[in-house]
């Protein structure tokens, strides 16, 4: 008797531990289609992208791909995504991990007025930057420069720095720096020597998700960049025609817009709940 | 930890280095093309000191559509031919538009010189964003008149390069309305293509019995439905122009939406789609259309002379060979709008005069004999005599139905022409979608439309 | 913290010259432009037909009292903020109580926590255009397609003036839930097994334990969660822009929408700057509201 019940709730114990692989593999299939789809579409010949019915069996080609490879302006837009985005996340990561360990360690006078303005700046709808950021930077005769772009992205990249590294700093014992600086460092020197090598994982991810955000921001870049510094997003949305549906440049350009993004977030994965909430939660 | 900091980093590098180096490497290959191209700069150039401003640099902003790429081939031979470097930056439509606007308005003359849309031309000329381009068409320094030859504009397209006066922009394309319709189909149920507007209701309805009685599978009938002032708004002014019925009266700021004829001609639009086209497309625009009927999914459309490129390319379209075109159907007093791009100049520019001479070039008989095989469409009356674009051309019919409409068919100044076309077109065409979707029937958004567009001073006609 | 400042005399200045970049930037990159919004949106200041005028607060004035179109608008943005968010909390949960559960194999789980970061890495204007072509359109689209193999009659999105924002909130979900997933998921399974344990022995049930244990226990997380969702979702600008442009009628159009229309295709530019800036005083009241949250 007693032999049977432990079989069935053994045999109903598999039963549930599949069941519960299968809902979260269809969660994940369901989530991935559109992005499965723009992958598949890429492998398309033009003619094939757009279909009706659309079309589920292909032969894939990687034509798309040797075209755009190919297209100076497409490599521009590379350049300038590169350049412009790893420009505001350097900016950003400087002045952030130094703010960021400030917030942390003193009280002071300001302090809450500034890191409040931080998350304000986070938060803040991007229209209403758009139209002063167009007139300021035409004031200044900065518009079309990398320059503007890398201060106008800092704006996005820096808070996430901010908070982000306060966490960090937090977590960091005080009594490691305290060491330092009893043995006769300045402050600056402990922060050089001693604390940033100690949070560099948390610099690390950080200035990823920066760089991400960066990378794919679309409604600042489309206002304010020109012919020297369109950026990617740009391009790709400007890949679809005027009287037509390019589908299979438009997939293949986002496709290769994805690859850095993915390979970063393969090596910081451990920290990236940390800076989606700002430093609030530990991953 | 520091280990996968560095193993980042050098991904990183790796990514960036692979990225960097196509593009190195086409560094290279560009400069050899541009060598090329300096050959290619032969033809007739009249008698103008091309180099004259040799070394400057001319910022320009065009639409990113098919003339734009065409054009786009021949930047090279421009630059080899005047010793100037030239900007070309490819945008699509709204934002170009936006952009230029911003950037003229700003008077900080970043882009020298722009493509102006026919319907978008007040928005740029009314505030004097545009230089008075007379001025240099009579400047024998800048122009060899005789070769330039400007009286070979047919006179209605010419004639909507002017604003108040002044001549703000000069054509290069002369686009209108065609009824596309496909020639397999109609033969097949022996159609012959509509002229009156009961005419395309009744054979719209005869192919949709046949698609239900399963003898074809194309949809009669489809036309834009994206709400927007550069969308299905300018389709719903153009239809109602066709019908001779102007929405709004901008000079007595009055509305004739909620009147018969408004009303009948938002009735006519929202029900030919409600009827006959396929479902679920509310936000169907261009792309869309030429797509669907490139796959032979729609019998019959209204849609513009340029994209005859797509719908020809075996390649791409299922129908190359089976497109009929003809002028669309009007009633005795309507006219098309007629829909042109123009080269204009940004009246804050510093090198105007250079930029006038890109757009002579542009705009010159060779250039556009040279390029008009390419888009069909060019603004000058003698390239559609010229044997190498009658060759290129889908068919006699095709370039028949272009003339008819170049020297009938189209209103050189219609009333939708204002600088508020874009705010109140876009109002409209809201409620016109409003319809479509089933959410008010044609009164109500008639009335709604009136309601919105009297708080912008406009008052309902009765 | 007081302690440390005895080490050290450069303690005194330190914080001020380590904030300082930040400092600046904040003022001139982000309180100049507002200001400079605030200006605009004392004008009547049409681009087509300058010059600015002066007309103090007439255009906040009429959006408020006079253009339905702005109340629809603020209104469909916090609704929609609000349902999204709902949704996605409830949805995420149970996807992360899922993952973290201790009989699924923790490859399985790790390897899914990483697919769902792609809905980030992508830009979300292309995500966007997907759902618009290959997805929801009832020509092109496959959704129409499988439901048809399946037997049921195709999604009409632009009939009537539900299915548009429905559209509009599936694609939401899909592209954001992940995130309070991912951050959920951290948040349960650092929750102590003992606490656990010790529920267990006190024989709750399933329901009892997600109510009792987990949610209060990772409480403020979720608070953190919404609240950076919410926000996001306040600003959505990309999805609905391509996706319906606003349409059909006005039925998904939200503030940044009607900004934006407002600026750039009626040249309204002071009136936009009004709205930008109603806007913008909600997401800092809103902001203010959750900082003690947010500050744990």
């Amino acid at each position: 008797m007693k032999k049977i019940r432990g079989v069935h709730r053994g045999a109903a114990r598999r039963v549930r531990i599949a069941l519960k692989h299968c809902v979260l593999g269809a969660v994940a299939v369901f989530g991935l289609i559109p992005f499965f789809l723009i992958a598949t579409t890429s492998l398309k010949l033009p003619s094939e992208s757009v279909m009706t019915p659309p079309k589920w069996l292909f032969t894939p080609t990687m034509s798309n791909y040797r075209i755009l490879l190919s297209t100076p302006e497409f490599l521009h837009a590379i350049m300038n995504s590169l350049i412009i985005a790893g420009g505001a996340t350097l900016v950003s990561t400087v002045t952030g991990v130094l703010a960021g360990y400030a917030f942390s360690r003193f009280k002071f006078r300001g302090s809450g007025v500034v890191s409040y303005a931080i998350l304000i700046l986070r938060m803040v709808p991007p229209i209403t930057f758009v139209i002063p950021y167009f007139l300021l930077w035409r004031t200044l005769r900065l518009s079309d420069t990398y320059v503007a772009m890398i201060l106008m992205y800092t704006t996005l990249g820096m808070p996430l720095l901010v908070w982000m590294m306060r966490s960090f700093f937090v977590d960091l014992p005080i009594e490691m720096e305290e060491a330092a600086l009893v043995d006769g460092c300045s402050r600056w020197q402990a922060l050089r020597l001693i604390i940033i090598p100690a949070v560099s994982p948390g610099i690390f991810a950080a200035s990823t998700l920066a760089f991400i955000a960066v990378w794919n921001e679309f409604m600042f870049a489309l206002y304010n960049t020109g012919r020297v510094t369109r950026t990617l997003p740009v391009e790709i949305y400007n890949s679809l025609g005027y009287y037509q549906l390019d589908w299979a440049k438009l997939s293949t350009s986002a496709v290769i817009a994805i690859i850095p993004a993915i390979l970063f977030i393969a090596f910081t994965q451990k920290n990236i709940v940390r800076g989606l909430t700002m430093g609030a939660v530990k991953g | 930890m520091n280990r996968t900091i560095r193993r980042g980093i050098v991904v990183f590098l790796a990514v960036v280095a692979v990225c960097a180096m196509p593009a190195l490497l086409f560094a290279g290959g560009s400069q050899e093309q541009k060598a090329g191209a300096a050959s290619g700069a032969n033809g007739n150039w009249g008698n103008v000191n091309w180099q004259q401003f040799k070394g400057k640099t001319l910022n320009v902003l065009i639409t990113s559509m098919p003339v734009a790429e065409v054009y786009k081939k021949q930047i090279a031979a421009f630059e080899a031919l005047t010793g100037m470097k030239v900007n070309f930056e490819l945008l699509n439509d709204t934002d170009r538009r936006k952009k230029q606007i911003v950037d003229f308005s700003s008077h900080m003359g970043e882009y020298d010189l722009g493509n102006i849309g026919f319907a978008n031309r007040e928005e740029f000329a009314q505030p004097g964003y545009l230089a008075d381009l007379a001025a240099y068409v009579n400047n024998p320094k800048l122009t060899d008149a005789a070769w330039y030859n400007i009286g070979d504009y047919p006179k209605d397209i010419i004639a909507a390069g002017y604003s108040n006066g002044k001549l703000v922009y000069i054509p290069f394309t002369a686009e209108f309305f065609l009824l596309w319709y496909r020639t397999d189909i109609f033969k097949q149920l022996n159609l012959s293509p509509p002229k009156t507007f009961d005419d395309l209701r009744a054979t719209a309805a005869k192919l949709d019995a046949a698609r239900k009685a399963g003898q074809i599978s194309a949809y009669a009938w489809v036309d834009r439905e994206l709400p927007g002032s550069s969308e299905a708004g300018w389709n719903l002014f153009c239809t109602a122009n066709r019908m001779n019925v102007d929405f709004l009266n901008y000079k007595a700021m009055t509305s004739n939406v909620a009147t018969p004829q408004g009303k009948s001609v938002l009735t006519f639009y929202t029900s030919m789609i409600k009827d006959y086209a396929p479902p679920g497309t509310g936000n169907w625009s261009w792309g869309e259309i030429a797509q669907a009927f490139k796959s032979g999914q729609i019998a019959m459309t209204v849609g513009g002379n340029a994209s005859y490129t797509y719908l020809e390319d075996p390649a791409q379209s299922k129908v190359a060979g089976k497109v009929g075109y003809a002028p669309p159907p009007m009633t005795a007093e309507g006219r098309d709008p007629l829909w042109e791009w123009g080269w204009g100049v940004n009246a804050d520019s510093k090198n105007k005069d250079a930029a006038w001479l890109f757009v002579e070039w542009a705009t010159s008989p060779t250039l556009m004999n040279q390029i008009a095989p390419e888009y069909g469409v060019p603004a000058r009356k003698s390239v559609y005599a010229a044997p190498g674009f009658i060759k290129a051309m889908p068919g006699q019919q095709f370039i028949d139905a272009e003339l008819f409409m170049l020297n009938q068919g189209v209103n050189p100044d219609p009333g939708l022409i204002n600088a508020k076309y874009g705010e109140t077109a876009d109002i409209i065409s809201k409620e016109m979608s409003n319809i479509i979707a089933g959410i008010k029937n044609v009164d109500q958004a008639a009335s709604d439309a009136d309601a919105a567009l009297s708080k912008l001073g406009y008052t309902p006609a009765h | 913290m007081a302690t440390t400042s005895a080490y050290n005399r450069d303690d005194r200045t330190f914080p001020y010259i380590a904030i300082m970049p930040v400092a600046l930037i904040v003022l001139l990159l982000g309180a100049v432009p507002a200001g400079y919004t605030f200006l605009l949106s004392l004008q009547r200041y049409e681009l087509i037909n300058p010059p600015a005028v002066y007309i103090g607060m007439k255009n906040f004035v009429t959006l408020l009292t006079d253009d339905p179109r702005f109340v629809h608008a603020l209104v469909f943005t916090l609704c929609f903020a609000l349902v999204a968010t709902s949704l996605e909390l409830v949805i995420g949960f149970f996807i992360a109580h899922l993952l973290a559960d201790r009989e699924v194999s923790h490859f399985f789980s790790s390897m899914i926590r990483t697919l769902l970061l792609v809905p980030f890495v992508v830009a979300p204007v292309v995500a966007s255009y997907t759902f618009k072509t290959l997805i929801y359109d009832q020509t092109f689209g496959y959704l129409n397609n499988v439901l048809k193999l399946v037997g049921i009659p195709g999604v009409d999105l632009f009939h009537g003036s539900i299915a548009a924002p429905i559209g509009i909130l599936v694609m939401e979900l899909i592209l954001r839930t992940p995130f309070i997933v991912i951050i959920l998921y951290a948040a349960i399974s650092s929750i102590e097994v003992s606490i656990f344990d010790a529920s267990k022995i006190d024989g709750v049930n399933w329901a009892q334990n997600i109510g009792r244990v987990i949610i209060p226990v990772i409480r403020p997380i979720i608070v953190i969660g919404c609240i950076l969702r919410f926000m996001d979702a306040l600003k959505m600008f990309d999805e609905i822009y391509v996706v319906t442009a606003g349409g059909p009628g006005y039925v998904t159009e939200n503030l940044s929408i009607f900004a934006t229309t407002q600026a750039f295709t009626y040249f309204h530019m002071g009136y936009a700057a009004a709205a930008a800036f109603l806007f913008l005083l909600v997401v800092v009241f809103l902001v203010a509201l959750f900082m003690r949250r947010i500050r744990l």
